[in-house]
């Protein structure tokens, strides 16, 4: 049987603090949990890559529709399932930017771990060429550091936006 | 005219830099998980560039991180390539890792592979 204990949940909108204060929390939650170094730091990373991902995706000049809207919040979930550590998110996306992403997910996912090192190396020495390039390296360590492959799933809103979903699960 | 030196007191998601013209030492201990990581590295790299133009005999740069972010890593892979203009020879880089941490370690081998600089990557217990 399934069972599943959440850690730590959040529905909101992101911010910087936000985001600093959800990882204090959740390295401070992990201390008191039995759980080995190796995995509490793969948790972290990951959920640091996650939370950043989401904050840097979001569009840089939010209207006030934007936030009435909720186009800035996002969900976060993280909790144990049958022992393994399993991170969702949840946030608004565009839904002209949807192709790409999922592009760049099926190709991520298409790639063993020997293939992830070799495409993260890659997009690391290209992104240092053009500093504000955003090579997608989040997402490719997000993918190496799990072990598994990225579970995600696109909602239609209405005609301009759309949901993303990402579940993490972390071996 | 850059300073001698460079010092950059640790918090909880940025490293504790010190950086010494004179001597050639460079060392980056801690934690690099900024969001912002360009914001953090900026000044740094700057730094780096005009100590370039007149660099110390040898130049040991020492890395010893407990987590990086991949923000981090783009800005540090700058700051690597700032360096690559010294000679080869007058460069080294020792990646430290803690005994045990794998991800840390890998991700010296990473930058070891796309950097051209002389990586030493060692763990903490045996240096």
């Amino acid at each position: 049987m399934e069972e599943e204990n959440v850690i730590l949940s959040f529905k909101g909108i992101i911010t910087a603090d936000l985001l600093t204060s959800v990882l204090h929390l959740m390295e401070a939650k992990m201390e008191t949990m039995e759980e080995s170094p190796r995995t509490r730091k793969r948790v972290f990373s990951i959920l640091v890559e996650c939370l950043q991902n989401i904050y840097h995706h979001l569009d840089e000049n939010p209207t006030q529709a934007d936030f009435e809207a909720h186009n800035r919040s996002a969900v976060v979930l993280i909790s144990k399932v049958n022992n393994q550590f399993l991170i969702r998110t949840g946030n608004c996306i565009n839904l002209a930017k949807i192709m790409e992403l999922k592009e760049r997910l099926d190709t991520i996912n298409s790639m063993d771990q020997d293939g992830l090192r070799e495409m993260y190396q890659t997009s690391l020495s290209e992104a240092a060429m053009s500093p504000k390039a955003t090579a997608g390296l989040g997402m490719i360590d997000i993918a190496r550091k799990s072990g598994n492959k990225l579970d995600y799933e696109f909602l239609e809103i209405d005609a301009n936006m759309g949901f993303f979903c990402l579940n993490i699960l972390i071996d | 005219m850059s300073s001698t030196t460079l010092h950059i007191q640790p918090t909880s998601f940025t490293p504790e830099v010190s950086f010494d013209a004179s001597t050639g030492k460079f060392d980056i201990k801690g934690r690099s998980i900024p969001e912002n990581a360009p914001e953090f590295y900026h000044p740094l790299i700057e730094w780096v560039k005009e100590y370039v133009s007149n660099p110390a005999a040898t130049t040991t740069v020492t890395i010893l991180f407990d987590y990086i972010n991949t923000s981090s890593s783009k800005s540090l892979m700058h700051l690597l390539n700032v360096l690559t203009a010294i000679s080869e020879n007058e460069v080294n880089i020792h990646w430290l890792y803690k005994a045990g941490d794998e991800a840390m370690k890998e991700a010296g081998e990473d930058f070891n592979t796309i950097v051209n600089l002389p990586f030493h990557i060692l763990s903490t217990e045996n240096s």
